[in-house]
C-alpha cells in the first residue's frame, strides 16, 4: 500500500493513499467539526463545516471527502475559518426551531455539542421561525422537522444500509423537506421496515424513539460502523 | 448495441408474488451505476444481478391504467434514468402529477416513491395539482423586471385578488411567474394560455386578463 | 416577360422573439399571398433564425436586395408582394435593375450598415439568419457535416483536439475553460464508453444565445458534438435542454431525425467504424442544472443537486462514464475552427480570449439583440455604438453581465474590452453572455435584492451556506430597501457575503453573493444612503 506523507496543523503525518484529511486529522488528534459526515454513509460534503485551509489551493476544501495528498499542508483552524463555522451553526439554529430545553436529544445532540465548540452562544442573524410539521404516525418512531438540519444521514442509510428508500429530500432550497414515500405520514409507508436505523443515526432530536422525553434520547451513532462490521464479516469480504 | 431491460432478466414468479404482498410500494430495483453500464455494455453477467422481484400485479396494473405512458416507458427501456423524460411526458398528457400517477412511474421504473416524489418536486415545472383553466405567467427574468415586471405582477395580483404563484379559489385562473424566457428582446413577457405577448403594459395585460373570466 | 427575374427569397425570423411580435402570421400572410399569385416557384418564404436586433421585431430580410426590414405585420404582406411583382414588370420594360422601394406600414427599413450590423463578425451565427433550420438540406447546402467528413474520414482524433487545443477556444458557457484541455482529458480517459453532453440549459436570465444558435442552426451544433465525439472517443450524446425553449426542442427534435434519417448521425458514420447518437434531455425547471454535476444528475434522472468534484465529469459523468460537458456556443465554434484553421481561429481576439463571442443585449437600450464579436471588444462599442445606448432622456449606469453569478460594470468603466480576465478584474465574469443594461433610474440594491431571490429560489438545499445563506443575504437586502439597517447590517451583509462566497458547495452558492459584491464596490454610496439616519441609530445599538 503506498502511502502519502502531509502535514496538518505543523503536525507530520503519513496516511495510506485514499484515505481522506478528515482520517488523517483524526489519526494525530486533531478535531474538524463535522455534522452531515458520518463512517459508514457515502459522504455529501453538505453542512460545509469540516472547511480546511490547503497550501496552494485558493479554495476551502471539505476534509470529509478531500483525499490526502503527497507533501499536503493543511490548516484546519483559522479565525476565518473559526468564523465560517460558527455561521454555519448558526445558519443551521436559524433555519429551524432548536429548543435545547425541551428537546429529547438535549446533551446527546451533535449541533448542540458543534455550537458548543465554535462558541456559538448566541445567533448574529435573526430567527426565521419557520412552521414546521411533527409526523407521529408511525407507531414506535416521531419525526419532528422543527429539529432537522437536512443532513440526510436518515436517506442515506435507509438507502444504502437497509436497502429501504423510505426517505428522500422532496423540493428545493430553502423549502427541502426529508419525505417518506410519496410524501406521505411515515406511518402509512409500507416501504418502512420499521429498523430504527435512520432514528440511530440522526444527530439532532429530529427522528426519535416514542415515549422519549426531554434529554432521553441516547442513540449512538456510532454503532452503525459496528453493524456494518458484523455484516462484512458474516459475507466473508475483507474487512 | 443491446438496450438494457430489467425485465428481461430471469424472474422468479412465485418469490415475487411472495414478495409483492411486503413491498406493495416500491420495487428493489435501485438506479445505480451498475445498470447503466450493463445497459452500455451489453452484457448481463458483468455485474451481479441486483434483486429484481417486480409485483406481479404491477404487471397487471401497467395495462390497465395510463396506457398513454406505455409508449415513452418503452422507449426508454424503463430505465430509472428516464425518469424526467418520463414525468415531462406524463404531465403534458395528464396536466399534474397525481398520487396514482407518480405510483405508477416508480412502479415502472422500479424506482423507491420517495425517490420519484423527491426529484419530481426539485424541478419548478411539476405540478402536483390540477391546474386552473386558465394560466398567466409573468416573466421575472433580469431583462423583464428592470422594464417593468414588477408593475404588472403587482396588477394582476391585485385584480385576481391572489398572489403570485397561487391559483384562484374558483379553479379559473393561476398566476405564475418565470425565470426569463430567452426573448428579452420584447420585454415585458407575458404567457397567457401558452401564448407569449410582447412588450405588455398594465393596461393591455388587465384587459388580456379581464377578457378570460 | 424578358429578362428573367433575380431569385428572391423573403428571410422570415421565426425565433421566439419575433414570434412574440407575430412573426408566424407574417410568414402564413406572406405564403398566402405567394400562391394566391401563382409565385411559388419565384418568390421563396423562408423560416430562419435569429436576425439581430429582436428588439425591433417582426423582422424580414429581402434578397438579393439584402434589405431588412424591422416591425413587420402580417397585413403588410400583400403590399410587399406587390411591390416585388411591380419591380419586375418595371425591370421587364427596361431591363434596368431596381431597389426595391417599399417600408412596412407601421415599421421601417433598416440601415444595416449601422453599427449593431456592421461591427459585428458572425463566426457562430455565419449561418444563423440565412437557412431554415427546419431542412437539413438548406444547412447541407452551407457545408454542414462536411468538417465532420473531414475529420472522420482524413484525420485522427487526436489531430482533432490538436487543433481545437491550438485554436485557444475556452469554454463559452461562463467559466471559460480552455476547451482544448478539456478534451483532451476525456480522450485520455481509459474505456471504450464515454458521453458527450451539450449544456443547453441556458437558465442566466437576460441571456438567450444558446436558444437563438439551437433555434437558428442546430445542425452546427450537432456537427459540433459528433466532432467532439470522434476526438474524445464518445459514442454517446445528450442535449440537456431547459423546457421553456419550446421551439429550440422542437427544431432539435427534428434536426436530431433528420440528420439520423441522412446517416450523419448514428453508426457506420461516413462508411467507418465511428457511431454518435444523440439523445434530448428536456430539463422541468431548475437554474442549477446548469451546473456540470447537477447537469448529470438530471440527465440521469435524479434530482438536480450538485456534487463535490473531484471526480470530474471528466473522470466519472454521466452513468460513471467519461464525460465531456460543453456548452451550445462552444460546440457551435468547433466546425468554424476546423474548416478555417486554429490559426485563423486564434487571430481573433485578444492574448487570453480567443474567437468571438456572441451576445444578447437587453434592458434599457435602443437596439436589443442578438449580436456576435470579437473578443476584446469594448463595452463601449457593444452598449453605447452598437447598442445606441439608453432610450431617450436616460443615461446609461451600469452593464450586468454573467447574471446571477456576474456582477454590474459602472458606466465609467465601460472603455473595458470584453475578455474573460478584464471582467473578472471587475469583479464580473464574462458569464454566457447576457448583457443587461440599466439605466440612471435603476435602483443597485433593488438589482442586488433581485438577483439574490433569484440564487435564493434556484438554491438546490443541499450545502448550508447556501440553502440558508441565500435566505439571510435577502433578509438583509429587504432590510436595507425598507430603511430599517444600521451599519452593523451593512457590515454583517458584506461579511456574509464572503462566507456565502468561499463556503458553499458549487458554483451556483459561491457566486450568489457576486451581484451584492459588485454593487457594494461600484455603488456603495447607494447601501450607504439607505442606512437609518445617525440620530435613529444611536438609539438603537447594534447587537
Amino acid at each position: 500500500m503506498s502511502v502519502s506523507t502531509l502535514t496538518i496543523d505543523g503536525q507530520a503525518v503519513a496516511m495510506a493513499v485514499g484515505a481522506t484529511l478528515l482520517e488523517a486529522a483524526r489519526e494525530v488528534g486533531i478535531a474538524i467539526p463535522t455534522l452531515c459526515h458520518l463512517e459508514g454513509l457515502s459522504p455529501v460534503a453538505a453542512c460545509r463545516l469540516c472547511l480546511v485551509e490547503i497550501e496552494g489551493s485558493g479554495k476551502l476544501q471539505p476534509a470529509c471527502i478531500t483525499p490526502v495528498l503527497e507533501g499536503m499542508v493543511v490548516r484546519t483552524d483559522s479565525p476565518t475559518l473559526r468564523d465560517y463555522r460558527r455561521t454555519v451553526i448558526e445558519l443551521l439554529f436559524t433555519e429551524g426551531n432548536h429548543v435545547c430545553a425541551v428537546c429529547v436529544a438535549n446533551g446527546h445532540c451533535e449541533l448542540q455539542d458543534r455550537a458548543v465548540e465554535v462558541g456559538m452562544d448566541h445567533s448574529r442573524l435573526p430567527y426565521r421561525f419557520p412552521d414546521r410539521a411533527v409526523d407521529l404516525s408511525h407507531q414506535r418512531f416521531g419525526l419532528d422537522h422543527n429539529r432537522c438540519i437536512l443532513c440526510t444521514r436518515c436517506v442515506r442509510v435507509c438507502d444504502e444500509v437497509e436497502g429501504a428508500h423510505v426517505w428522500d429530500v422532496a423540493w428545493r432550497g430553502e423549502h427541502c423537506r426529508i419525505i417518506a414515500g410519496l410524501d406521505q405520514p411515515w406511518g402509512a409507508v409500507d416501504a418502512c421496515t420499521d429498523c430504527g436505523k435512520c432514528v440511530m443515526v440522526c444527530p439532532t432530536g429530529a427522528l426519535f424513539p416514542k415515549g422519549d422525553t426531554v434529554e432521553e434520547k441516547h442513540e449512538d451513532p456510532s454503532q452503525l460502523v459496528a453493524l456494518l462490521r458484523a455484516r462484512q464479516a458474516r459475507q466473508g469480504a475483507p474487512p | 448495441m443491446r438496450v438494457f431491460n430489467p425485465r428481461e432478466r430471469p424472474r422468479r414468479r412465485s418469490q415475487a408474488r411472495e414478495d409483492s404482498e411486503k413491498t406493495k410500494e416500491y420495487s428493489e430495483i435501485s438506479p445505480n451505476r451498475y445498470d447503466f453500464l450493463r445497459w452500455i455494455e451489453g452484457c448481463d453477467s458483468v455485474m451481479p444481478s441486483a434483486p429484481t422481484e417486480r409485483s406481479a400485479e404491477a404487471s397487471a396494473e401497467e395495462v390497465s391504467g395510463f396506457e398513454a405512458l406505455q409508449s415513452i416507458l418503452a422507449r426508454h427501456q424503463r430505465s430509472p434514468d428516464s425518469l424526467i423524460e418520463v414525468l415531462n411526458h406524463a404531465q403534458e398528457t395528464y396536466h399534474y402529477l397525481s398520487d396514482d400517477l407518480l405510483r405508477h412511474v416508480a412502479r415502472n421504473l422500479g424506482l423507491p416513491l420517495s425517490q420519484v416524489f423527491g426529484t419530481a418536486s426539485f424541478y419548478h415545472l411539476f405540478r402536483f395539482q390540477a391546474p386552473a383553466r386558465h394560466n398567466c405567467t409573468v416573466c421575472t427574468g433580469t431583462a423583464c423586471s428592470v422594464i417593468g415586471a414588477g408593475r404588472l405582477v403587482e396588477a394582476l395580483e391585485q385584480e385576481l385578488g391572489i398572489r403570485l404563484g397561487s391559483s384562484r379559489a374558483d379553479g379559473s385562473i393561476d398566476l405564475g411567474s418565470v425565470r426569463c424566457l430567452g426573448t428579452c428582446g420584447a420585454a415585458p413577457l407575458v404567457v397567457i394560455d401558452g401564448v407569449v405577448a410582447k412588450q405588455q403594459t398594465v393596461a393591455s395585460v388587465l384587459e388580456a386578463v379581464r377578457s378570460l373570466r | 416577360m424578358t429578362a428573367p427575374p433575380a431569385p428572391l427569397c423573403l428571410r422570415c425570423c421565426t425565433s421566439a422573439g419575433c414570434l412574440a411580435s407575430g412573426a408566424a402570421e407574417l410568414r402564413q400572410a406572406l405564403q398566402r399571398a405567394v400562391s394566391c399569385l401563382e409565385l411559388v416557384d419565384r418568390i421563396e418564404i423562408r423560416g430562419v433564425g435569429c436576425l439581430g436586433p429582436c428588439s425591433q421585431g417582426a423582422l424580414l430580410a429581402v434578397d438579393p436586395d439584402g434589405a431588412l426590414f424591422a416591425g413587420v405585420r402580417a397585413e403588410d404582406a400583400t403590399g410587399l408582394i406587390a411591390a416585388l411583382v411591380r419591380r419586375w414588370e418595371l425591370e421587364a420594360i427596361d431591363g434596368q435593375r431596381r431597389p426595391l422601394a417599399w417600408t412596412p406600414g407601421r415599421g421601417e427599413r433598416l440601415d444595416t450598415s449601422r453599427p449593431f450590423f456592421a461591427r459585428q463578425r458572425r463566426v457562430v451565427l455565419e449561418n444563423c439568419g440565412l437557412i431554415d433550420p427546419e431542412r437539413i438540406e438548406a444547412a447541407i447546402e452551407r457545408g454542414a457535416y462536411d468538417q465532420l467528413r473531414r475529420a472522420v474520414q482524413e484525420l485522427t482524433p487526436m489531430q482533432v483536439v490538436e487543433t481545437i487545443y491550438r485554436s485557444g477556444l475556452r469554454g463559452r458557457g461562463g467559466a471559460g475553460y480552455p476547451t482544448g484541455l478539456k478534451w483532451s482529458t476525456v480522450a485520455k480517459m481509459p474505456g471504450d464508453h464515454k458521453v458527450v453532453v451539450c449544456n443547453a440549459d441556458e437558465g442566466d436570465p437576460g441571456a438567450f444565445m444558446d436558444r437563438s444558435v439551437l433555434e437558428g442552426d442546430p445542425h452546427r451544433v450537432l456537427e459540433g458534438m459528433a466532432i467532439a465525439a470522434f476526438a474524445v472517443g464518445a459514442s454517446r450524446g445528450f442535449i440537456y435542454i431547459r423546457a421553456e425553449y419550446t421551439l429550440a426542442i422542437e427544431n432539435l427534435r427534428g434536426a436530431i431525425e433528420q440528420a439520423q434519417r441522412h446517416r450523419l448521425l448514428g453508426q457506420r458514420l461516413f462508411d467507418s467504424s465511428f457511431e454518435f447518437t444523440v439523445e434530448l434531455r428536456v430539463g422541468a425547471g431548475a437554474y442549477v442544472c446548469g451546473e456540470e454535476t447537477a447537469l448529470i444528475h438530471s440527465i440521469e434522472g435524479k434530482r438536480g443537486t450538485p456534487r463535490p468534484r473531484p471526480p470530474y465529469p471528466a473522470e466519472q459523468g454521466v452513468g460513471g462514464l467519461p464525460t465531456l460537458i460543453n456548452n451550445v456556443e462552444t460546440f457551435a465554434n468547433v466546425v468554424p475552427i476546423l474548416r478555417e484553421g486554429s490559426d485563423w481561429y486564434a487571430a481573433i481576439g485578444t492574448t487570453s480570449s480567443k474567437g468571438t463571442k456572441v451576445f444578447s443585449l437587453t434592458g434599457n437600450v435602443r437596439w436589443g439583440g442578438l449580436l456576435e464579436v470579437p473578443m476584446g471588444t469594448s463595452l463601449a462599442t457593444i452598449v453605447q455604438e452598437m447598442g445606441g445606448g439608453a432610450p431617450e432622456g436616460s443615461t446609461i449606469k451600469a452593464v450586468q453581465t454573467g447574471g446571477p453569478s456576474g456582477g454590474c460594470v459602472p458606466a465609467s468603466e465601460l472603455n473595458t474590452a470584453v475578455d474573460y480576465a478584464s471582467l473578472q478584474e471587475l469583479g464580473t465574469i464574462m458569464g454566457s453572455g447576457g448583457m443587461v443594461v440599466m439605466d440612471h433610474s435603476t435602483n443597485m440594491v433593488a438589482l442586488a435584492a433581485f438577483f439574490m431571490e433569484f440564487c435564493r429560489d434556484e438554491s438546490c438545499g443541499k450545502c448550508v451556506p447556501c440553502r440558508a445563506g441565500t435566505v439571510q443575504l435577502h433578509g438583509l437586502l429587504q432590510k436595507h430597501l425598507a430603511g430599517d439597517a444600521t451599519a452593523a447590517d451593512l457590515a454583517q451583509l458584506e461579511a456574509l457575503c464572503h462566507m456565502v462566497k468561499d463556503t458553499s458547495l458549487c458554483g451556483l452558492g459561491q457566486s450568489a453573493p457576486k451581484p451584492v459584491l459588485s454593487t457594494l464596490r461600484f455603488f456603495r454610496e447607494e447601501y450607504v444612503a439607505l442606512l437609518k439616519p445617525v440620530a435613529a441609530r444611536a438609539t438603537e445599538a447594534a447587537p
